[in-house]
């Protein structure tokens, strides 16, 4: 299989590996997923790490696997899934952007015309140079990181040092841990994992510390807003922000969202746009410019019948992440038995597993069972429809 | 290509002229709700789903939350003789 070179020097630095594998980690759904799970005290951060060694060994193998190719119906699978949750997470994350803005800003513009705003913002950035897209993905990422890693050091220097050790095991089943595999959503298959050029130790090192900062921000959240606060809430985030610097934790924290959607937006589409650039090159020159026009004009829709504000959409965001997750732990299930290595084999076997067993878990949970499963069906469906419709462009 | 362009466009279309339907349901301005706040014979229904309900941090003083995907469930329990006003954005 052909291999989509991602130019540019933001690419081989430190910062610009951030920009590119740390959009979702995050990206305002991933710190959802953070906040809610810091109710739990410290089992949220047993879990983090575990997921933590769990992706780190899934990007070991995939650099260490020799032969790479993989059948097409899967390869399809995994964009599928990519292109799904670009769809439904853009629609759900513009309308929480244009409810930020309206809420914490300004409160006179329309939320749903800031959510456009923000989707026509992305799409003229894709349409810019790489460098460029690199660029505003570095800065967007760089600057939500510092937002929180500022509420973080002021979270904790507000903590007394006798409250460290309270720090519970929560009583709830530690079912309600499993979602933090989400925001390691998008490091699978990522360029900047599966490019040479970006060396392994960089991806180590990039991941592990937004990690470890997000930990921080767990126990920050966990001590200044509470367990049930955090639980009940759908913008533990805000919460946190609010009770560690007050208005001025808000304002920040809201543009640090905003500012987290342009750049998870723009992940996703260029992710896309990679994924669809791998599976069929001939792509590459003549509908380059159209991939994010058209996702652009998807979403648009999707936005104007009204999506975002269907009582399923949390249902269609989990369901085509949870796809992706499946897809591509299947992949690296696949290539590791393929590979010669003992331990490569072994080590992408066993993540591989893991991967597609809490995937598998967390989609038995998802609250609507039934739009979830439909929507599977209809992935599914497109993966083969697509699988059989582009046979000719078969490269591997 | 022109059909797929065409396709798109009659989607957009679409977008645009689904809210239409919605006029036919009496609408009250802010300033006119903003007056019978308060008013025992208003009640404000917070309809709001997805991600209009969980992306906001506010609501208007006052208002219930119901869902609007099992209107049966909550229907019964309000008086006919009230005036509900439904807000879901």
């Amino acid at each position: 299989m052909k291999r989509v070179t991602i130019k540019g020097h933001a690419m081989r630095s430190i910062a610009g590996s951030a920009g590119i594998l740390g959009f979702w980690m995050v990206a305002p759904e991933s710190l959802r997923v953070v906040g809610q799970a810091s109710g739990y005290g410290w089992q949220a951060l047993l879990f983090m790490m575990l997921f933590l060694v769990l992706v780190l060994s899934s990007v070991i193998s995939r650099r260490a696997i020799q032969n790479q190719s993989t059948p097409r119906f899967l390869q399809i699978m995994t964009l599928v899934g990519a292109l799904a949750t670009t769809l439904y997470g853009t629609t759900g994350m513009l309308v929480t952007a244009g409810f930020t803005f309206n809420e914490v800003f300004y409160y006179r513009f329309p939320n749903f015309g800031f959510a456009f705003l923000v989707l026509f913002g992305v799409v003229v950035v894709q349409l810019l140079t790489e460098r460029t897209r690199m660029y505003f993905q570095t800065m967007s990422v760089g600057l939500v990181i510092l937002v929180i890693l500022v509420i973080t050091i002021l979270g904790f220097m507000q903590l007394e040092t006798s409250s460290y050790s309270e720090l519970p095991v929560a009583t709830n089943s530690f079912m309600g841990l499993l979602p933090l595999i989400y925001i390691y959503l998008s490091l699978d298959e990522n360029p900047a994992i599966t490019e040479p050029e970006t060396e392994v130790k960089t991806v180590i090192g990039v991941i592990t510390g937004i990690a470890i900062l997000l930990s921080c921000w767990m126990i920050v959240s966990f001590y200044t807003v509470g367990s049930d606060r955090l639980f009940a809430s759908s913008i533990p985030y805000m919460n946190t922000a609010k009770s560690v610097l007050g208005q001025s934790g808000r304002l920040l924290m809201g543009g640090a969202v905003i500012i987290g959607v342009a750049g998870a937006v723009c992940g996703l589409f260029t992710l896309s746009r990679t994924k669809i650039q791998l599976i069929y090159p001939a792509s590459l020159i003549r509908y380059r410019f159209m991939i994010p026009l058209i996702l652009a004009l998807i979403i648009s829709v999707m936005l104007m019948v009204g999506v975002a504000g269907s009582q399923f959409i949390e249902t269609y965001i989990e369901t085509s992440i949870l796809f992706w997750l499946i897809s591509s732990a299947i992949v690296l299930i696949y290539q590791s038995i393929k590979d010669s290595l003992l331990f490569v084999r072994f080590v992408g076997l066993t993540s591989g597993l893991a991967y597609l067993t809490s995937s598998y878990i967390l989609f038995t949970r998802i609250d609507e069972y039934k739009p979830g499963l439909i929507l599977i069906g209809v992935l599914g469906s497109c993966a083969i429809i697509a699988t059989l419709l582009t046979r000719r462009y078969q490269t591997s | 290509m022109k059909i797929r362009f065409l396709l798109l466009f009659s989607l957009l279309l679409f977008a645009f002229l689904t809210p239409v339907s919605a006029s036919e349901v009496m609408l009250m301005d802010k300033d006119e709700l903003k007056a019978n706040l308060g008013n025992s014979d208003v009640v404000i229904l917070d309809v709001r789903a997805g991600r209009d309900w969980s992306s906001s941090e506010l609501q208007i003083k006052g208002s219930v939350r119901v869902n609007p995907g099992d209107v049966d469930s909550w229907a019964g329990d309000y008086a006919k003789d009230k005036t509900y006003v439904l807000y879901c954005a």
